[in-house]
């Protein structure tokens, strides 16, 4: 445990020693993961039991599909206001449908609510918190890998050294950051804070990619950069050749 | 044996290139994979077995809950201007719906079921891939025997053991296939003893022929049931 816990410090503060011991220690990629994980957990754990706590502040089963439902009616509310403010023009016969529908529409899904599971309200609930609080770890780690072998092809084509162990495993650890993600349920400052993570967690990302491939940050961040660039030429490639044969079709038949 | 294949699924499943050459110098690896990929499958599947029943009891009967939303919808203001024809078709439709939906709720029946079926299913996949994966790595310059590359392409269905997580309820494992694909490559790389870059594309281009097979496959069903349907209609005609 120690030992993750200096890993992680050591990821947050670009500290170089972590870097280079992590990749070549031989097992990279489990202590990379191990760092992964137990983020993952905690910030699953905390924002799930902040939800969890909601969800049973509610009551039962009917008054937790009362408040959701309240959620989005409120919304709508918000989302008519704001186009009123911004000069459109809502139709109050219109506005009247929507909200009539939306009422019955609201009075199936509170019928639907009562009917009865074989573990009763609130287990549901507690069930679904410890099964997102367990994928969020799996949620980072795909995306992880998906980008990873794109970005580690590319280093390797740059020169880089890395095995494929000693890369995934130091990028793991762009997700250190994430752990002040717990905050996420504050208002206005949790998504700030997430915006921060995510900067932070990039900057990691070039360092762990520097450090395992055996080059410097300006293919490091190439490295990284090349799977976008490669991924936006080939939509414009794809949207050029849709326009040409739209337009051949359409001179075609004029 | 057995502690030696835990041990080994563990270093396979953190990308420890040495896992995957121990497996390929190993005597017998076909049988040995074999082994370790019936026991990982129905191991895991009989875990997943707890979470399958806990999320079975917090999910109400599709029955129940279909018969309810019609009950409820039935009590809305539409119900007045619709022709009886309609709402009997409406009917059927909700019972369609809510059938459908019965076989995708989790079930202790459909998770006991998987004990076999995960094995099973993985097997095939196993099979498959391999069979591929050695056509193309020897094609590319690979020294590996069939068996090894079925022994070190086992070890590479090692992150499927990440379904243990599965004993809770609700939980999504996440990037699994593409782990998979990673150690695929390692044990391919390791078999056959191929470069990086060969190694890539002995991995990928077995996907790639699956792919084709499929659409080839897709394309020739729409054909035969397009024709089949022709000539129910032209009968019908007659």
């Amino acid at each position: 445990m120690s030992e993750i816990f200096r890993l992680w410090k050591g990821a947050l503060t670009f500290d170089t020693p972590t870097f280079t011991a992590l990749s070549e220690s031989g097992d990279a990629f489990r202590k990379g993961f191990m760092v992964l994980l137990l983020v993952g957990l905690l910030v699953g754990l905390v924002n799930g039991g902040v939800q969890l706590a909601q969800t049973l502040s509610y009551g039962s089963a009917t008054g937790e599909m009362q408040a959701v439902l309240g959620q989005i009616e409120q919304g709508m509310q918000q989302g008519f206001s704001i186009a009123r403010q911004y000069g459109a023009e809502i139709d109050p016969q219109v506005e009247a449908m929507i909200s009539e529908n939306l009422k019955y529409g609201f009075k199936i899904a509170e019928d639907a609510a009562k009917v009865p599971t074989p573990l009763p309200w609130p287990w549901g609930s507690i069930f679904e918190f410890l099964g997102s609080t367990a994928s969020v770890p799996f949620a980072w780690l795909s995306s992880l890998v998906l980008y990873g072998i794109f970005v580690h092809i590319f280093a390797r084509a740059l020169g880089g050294q890395a095995s494929v162990g000693q890369f995934f495993g130091s990028i793991a650890l762009a997700r250190a950051p994430h752990l002040i993600s717990v905050l996420h349920f504050i208002p206005c400052v949790g998504p700030l804070l997430g915006v921060l993570a995510a900067i932070w967690g990039f900057l990691i990302y070039i360092k762990a990619t520097a450090v395992s491939q055996r080059f410097g940050y300006g293919r490091a961040l190439v490295a990284f950069l090349l799977p976008l660039i490669v991924l936006f030429l080939l939509l414009a490639l794809f949207v050029l050749f849709m326009v040409i044969v739209i337009s051949l079709t359409s001179a075609g038949q004029g | 044996m057995l502690g030696n294949l835990w041990r080994l699924c563990w270093r396979a499943l953190f990308l420890r290139e040495d896992a995957y050459e121990e497996m390929r110098d190993t005597p017998g690896p076909f049988g040995r994979g074999l082994l370790f990929i019936i026991l990982l499958g129905a191991i895991v599947a009989a875990i997943g077995v707890v979470g399958a029943s806990l999320e079975w009891a917090t999910t109400p009967d599709m029955g129940q809950l279909g018969q309810a939303v019609m009950q409820s919808w039935m009590k809305g203001p539409w119900v007045q201007d619709m022709p009886p024809e309609a709402l009997s078709y409406v009917q059927q439709t909700f019972d369609t719906t809510f059938n459908v939906m019965k076989n995708f709720t989790p079930n202790p029946v459909m998770g006991l079921a998987n004990i076999v079926l995960n094995p099973v299913g993985l097997i095939i996949a196993w099979l498959v891939y391999g069979l591929l994966a050695h056509l193309f790595a020897r094609l590319l310059g690979g020294q590996g025997r069939l068996e090894q590359t079925y022994g070190t392409t086992a070890l590479a269905v090692s992150p499927v053991a990440l379904n243990v997580f599965k004993v809770l309820p609700y939980v999504q494992i996440g990037g699994l296939a593409l782990w998979g694909t990673v150690c695929n490559y390692l044990a391919i790389k390791s078999a056959h003893q191929l470069s990086p870059a060969r190694a890539f594309w002995a991995t990928v281009l077995p996907f790639v022929v699956l792919f084709l097979l499929f659409i080839i496959v897709a394309l020739l069903g729409a054909l035969i049931f397009g024709a089949f349907f022709a000539s129910l209609v032209q009968g019908g005609m007659q």
